[in-house]
């Protein structure tokens, strides 16, 4: 569960002032806005990379408001992946657990059951470099999924792809829910995306976050 | 140097936090190893700045023949005692290291250009990996 109470951010100029909204176990809420409304701005407090001035953000049972984002365990998957262009793909597949002080063995099982999860096999001992836009992100979500985290964050993740690569993505993202039951929040401002994936979508407009009912979807 | 660590994109830090490390961490394992070629070029750039410098070591090392002799130097001392071959010798030197060290500089900052005790980070621990497939 991601529970988000009376959340508010002061960015220079731009402010969000007492967001709230929740996210049930296992759920994949949607986040859509104008651009420059906030999504991400929420999305980096979530995650504990902005500071917030109030508020408190719940993942599960567990407060997380005051820990840094290494201790919050959430997978995040940035607009452009941010893969590490002096990694290969496998050294970052296997670098949260490395961090963890997994076994090399154990890294290497899962490295792999990733890789063929997400059809990167032939990616393992490449750099990011020269990485189509759907292989950056397939990386970068197995990046995210590699210490399995609980909670994913997704910032935009398929805005830079072409309509059929998102498609494939979206059937993805939907595979991962149903497989790892990963409570996720994706923020996005496309529609057809939102329709697809959003169990509960929202809608943050002047503000504030309201959820969209499954009927209304088609009007967020 | 500092352009390096400019562009370098602060999501990647960002996104190494999030996957457990330290601050530390996110800087040694991410963020250093993407400025490799910026820090080889600046370093190789303060080297040929130090090859040539001559005032400040004639002023606080002094040129004592094999003592604290640099190449500048010593360009110095062989014009002063009349040895014109010697001084153009060492100058072809320095001229030769410039070039070697603009050459490398070109390429490695041509290079870079194309390319655009703490407590246990949270998560669950090796245990659980391979539950959810």
């Amino acid at each position: 569960m991601i529970a988000v109470q009376g959340l508010s951010i002061v960015a220079g100029n731009f402010s969000l002032r007492d967001v709230s909204f929740t996210i049930p176990q296992g759920g994949y809420g949607v986040l859509m806005g104008k651009t420059g409304c906030g999504k991400t701005s929420i999305l980096e407090s979530i995650l504990g990379l902005r500071t917030i001035q109030s508020g408190r953000v719940m993942l599960g049972d567990r407060d997380v408001t005051e820990l840094g984002p290494a201790l919050r365990g959430i997978g995040y998957v940035p607009q452009d992946g941010a893969l590490f262009s002096r990694m290969t793909v496998r050294k970052q597949l296997g670098l949260a657990l490395e961090i963890r002080g997994v076994g090399p063995q154990k890294v290497k099982d899962r490295v792999e059951q990733l890789a063929d999860w997400l059809s990167i096999r032939h990616l393992l001992d490449r750099y990011p470099r020269g990485l189509s836009g759907g292989e950056r992100q397939r990386v970068a979500l197995g990046r995210a999924l590699s210490f399995v985290p609980r909670v994913l964050c997704l910032d935009e993740p398929l805005s830079a792809l072409d309509s059929e690569t998102r498609a494939q993505m979206c059937d993805l993202l939907a595979d991962i829910r149903r497989r790892t039951g990963v409570t996720t929040l994706h923020v996005t401002h496309n529609l057809d995306e939102a329709e697809r994936l959003a169990d509960p979508l929202f809608r943050l407009a002047d503000g504030r976050v309201e959820i969209v009912p499954r009927a209304a979807h088609g009007a967020a | 140097m500092k352009s390096t660590f400019d562009q370098i994109d602060p999501r990647c830090e960002q996104v190494a936090r999030t996957l457990g490390c330290s601050r530390f961490q996110a800087f040694s394992l991410v963020v250093f190893p993407e400025a490799d070629r910026g820090m080889i070029t600046a370093l190789t750039l303060a080297w040929a700045r130090s090859l040539g410098e001559f005032g400040p070591l004639l002023i606080f090392a002094g040129s004592t023949r094999m003592k604290t002799e640099v190449l500048s130097t010593s360009v110095f001392l062989e014009m002063n005692v009349g040895n014109l071959e010697a001084a153009v010798a060492v100058s072809l030197i320095m001229v030769v290291g410039a070039v070697i060290v603009l050459v490398l500089t070109r390429l490695l900052g041509g290079a870079a250009d194309e390319r655009v005790a703490r407590p246990r980070p949270a998560g669950v621990g090796p245990d659980a990996l391979g539950d959810e497939t």
